[in-house]
């Protein structure tokens, strides 16, 4: 009975050991995640701020095309 | 009795004993005329110990059966002794027997006691349950020949319950003739009465010898009643059977039985005044007493004798009958003999006691051992119980703790089982994100050339427009440098200060190519530099930094700027001191990029600081790890 439980133990904190392994391993994932998080936040500026200036110089140049044509 | 000693005799021969002289001793003993010469032959064929005792046993037991009394007694005396010697146990009680009766004849009681109570010994030890009845119904009539009647019923009782008890009818017959006797002679006569018409449940007309005695003893009874009428008829009908002769021979107590009822038939005659009848009848009692050799008989025959003369006032010859009989009965009732009588009694009864006791303490003795063996084996009973009970709770328990392991196992598996799942999941959403930016990452750099190729292709005069794609292609470059920022730190599990320190120092050249007059210095302490911090915390520290500098650049007109980072007990403070122009914290409202970096440093458990002056502005990140 004593060497089942000894036995048992083994196998139980190996187990335990390798689910704070994989915790471990998903908070790392979550962070991980958090920062893709934070950069597609800061895509959607970044695009926005790069449609903005697109248009503008897309708006200069019909402005010079329509000098010239004149 | 003569069919009893045949049959004994059977059984004696069905032992291991010579042929020849079995052969002889049979024909002997059966013989009328030529016994003597068989005896002789079969003498001269004695080739063992064995056959020796067989040949006094057969010589004793016809002498009995022909009243040969002397004879009798010196043979029984030889057999009785080899028989002891050879431990021939059934033959000895048949000797034993054949002495009683010799003995018996002659009115030696005591000597007939002696034999008795012998032979009872023996039956007991051995459990003979036919000698048990014979024995005791010979003591119960020597009990009563010597007037102590009490006794003769005792034994006689005895008798009756062993015969019952074995069902013979013959054994019945005499235990209860013997019962009945004793009962007459002791003044009972409704006793006796009862036990002699017992007789006939047991007989029913087959034994006519033994419907005769109880005829006569009938008559008995009732003639010591006065009742004289029946008495004689009874008398009478016993009288005819005793007559009566099988295959024309005497039954060997013909002579015994003659003797009684000529004397009973006589005391009858003269109690009725008839006295010349009484006279015949008294002679023939007289002949036949003296012919069955038998003591008792000539004693009664006296007894009642003297009482007839003295009834027909004979005086003289009274006193003759009268001396014949106390003769006779002072012979049977010497003192000496009734002392041994006594001590024989006392004897047989001792040594019953003693062995009741012995076979008292042993039964005490194995009862207590039984006792012992019992508790014994209820201990050991107990013991296995108890010892089956502990190993069903340790089995139990067993289960139980098996049953338990297994629901710990399996919650442990299931979450194992979740997590991973979870994992998984995260991990192709990261590599979803990580493919989303590596296309961002071509797309822009895609911009940056095609912005650079127009800049380059065409002669641009308009300076607005120039501006235009000059500002779309550095945002373009800056979000680059981001993004690789970004996702250097999302490729990264963990991240070390020493991984922070070659980031910032990238990062710094860049600040330097865009600015040479600032000095920076950047220092770690050993310490510190391998320890380790999570992505975001990385990440946030990274970012906190960057904005510290940038602010420091671009409104603080420092010249120096200066990154520290350090142990501080179990927190790792960061610092970044410049010497620019600094602000006023009440009167500057907190921008954006202030407010991202106390949010950044409070998002992972930090403590974010900042103080400014003229002399320049001291940011202070203490982080715990």
């Amino acid at each position: 009975m004593h060497v089942n439980r000894v036995s048992f133990d083994a196998k139980l904190k190996a187990l335990e050991e390798f689910v704070v392994q994989l915790n471990e391993e998903q908070k790392k994932q979550s962070n991980q995640l958090q920062i893709s998080s934070e950069l597609r936040e800061k895509m959607k500026e970044i695009n926005q701020t790069l449609n903005k200036n697109i248009f503008e110089m897309n708006y200069q140049l019909f402005e010079d095309n329509y000098q010239k044509k004149k | 009795m003569k069919k009893l000693s045949v049959f004994i005799l059977f059984i004696v021969f069905g032992n291991s004993y010579s042929q020849d002289i079995q052969k002889h001793l049979m024909k002997a003993f059966t013989s009328q005329d030529s016994s003597d010469y068989y005896f002789k032959i079969a003498k001269r064929n004695i080739k063992s110990k064995a056959d020796e005792s067989q040949y006094y046993f057969c010589k004793n037991a016809r002498c009995t059966d022909y009243n040969e009394i002397d004879s009798a007694l010196v043979y029984g005396k030889k057999a009785i002794k080899i028989l002891k010697e050879l431990k021939d146990y059934p033959s000895l009680c048949t000797a034993y027997s054949n002495m009683i009766k010799v003995y018996r004849k002659q009115g030696r009681y005591d000597v007939a006691s002696s034999y008795a109570l012998e032979g009872l010994t023996l039956a007991e030890n051995l459990k003979y349950r036919y000698w048990l009845v014979h024995f005791n119904v010979y003591l119960s009539l020597n009990y009563h020949d010597f007037e102590s009647y009490e006794k003769g019923v005792f034994y006689g009782k005895k008798a009756l319950q062993y015969a019952l008890n074995k069902k013979e009818k013959d054994q019945i017959t005499s235990a209860l003739i013997a019962v009945a006797i004793n009962y007459d002679d002791w003044n009972k006569p409704d006793s006796a009465l009862y036990y002699h018409k017992k007789v006939f449940d047991y007989v029913k007309g087959k034994d006519t010898m033994t419907l005769s005695s109880t005829y006569n003893n009938i008559g008995n009874t009732l003639l010591k009643q006065k009742k004289y009428k029946e008495a004689e008829s009874w008398i009478l009908r016993a009288l005819r059977i005793t007559k009566i002769k099988i295959d024309g021979k005497q039954d060997v107590k013909y002579s015994y039985n003659l003797a009684t009822n000529y004397t009973n038939l006589a005391t009858i005659a003269y109690e009725l005044g008839d006295y010349s009848k009484a006279e015949k009848l008294f002679e023939k009692a007289l002949y036949y007493s003296k012919e069955s050799n038998n003591a008792e008989k000539l004693r009664d025959y006296y007894y009642h004798k003297s009482k007839f003369e003295k009834k027909r006032n004979n005086l003289q010859k009274t006193v003759e009958e009268q001396e014949n009989y106390i003769k006779l009965r002072d012979s049977v009732f010497a003192i000496e003999r009734e002392q041994t009588f006594s001590e024989l009694e006392a004897k047989y009864q001792n040594e019953k006691k003693e062995k009741e006791l012995l076979r008292s303490k042993n039964e005490i003795i194995q009862n207590e051992n039984e006792i012992k063996r019992k508790n014994t084996h209820f201990l050991i009973l107990s013991l296995i119980v108890v010892g089956l009970l502990v190993i069903s709770y340790l089995i139990y328990r067993q289960q139980k703790l098996k049953n338990k392991q297994q629901e710990q196992e399996f919650a442990l598996k299931s979450a194992i089982a979740r997590i991973e799942t979870q994992n998984e999941l995260q991990e192709q959403r990261l590599q979803i994100s990580r493919d989303l930016h590596d296309n961002i990452g071509s797309q822009l750099t895609f911009i940056i050339s095609s912005v650079d190729n127009i800049k380059f292709a065409f002669d641009l005069k308009n300076n607005k427009l120039d501006g235009k794609l000059s500002s779309i292609s550095d945002f373009a470059k800056d979000t680059i440098i981001e993004l690789r920022d970004t996702i250097w730190a999302m490729n990264k599990s963990e991240i070390t200060f020493e991984d922070l320190q070659i980031r910032i120092h990238n990062f710094i050249e860049k600040a330097k190519q865009a600015k040479d007059t600032i000095t920076f210095n950047f220092t770690i302490q050993n310490d510190v530099k391998t320890t380790k911090l999570s992505s975001i915390e990385g990440m946030n520290i990274y970012r906190t930094i960057q904005e510290a500098i940038n602010n420091s650049i671009k409104y603080a007109n420092a010249t120096q700027i200066d990154i520290e980072v350090n142990q501080l007990n179990n927190k790792k403070q960061i610092t970044i001191i410049d010497n620019g122009i600094g602000f006023n914290k009440h009167e500057i409202e907190k921008g954006n990029g202030l407010q991202n970096m106390q949010k950044r440093i409070e998002e992972i458990n930090g403590q974010f600081s900042l103080e400014s002056s003229k002399n320049g502005t001291i940011i202070t990140l203490i982080i715990k790890s």
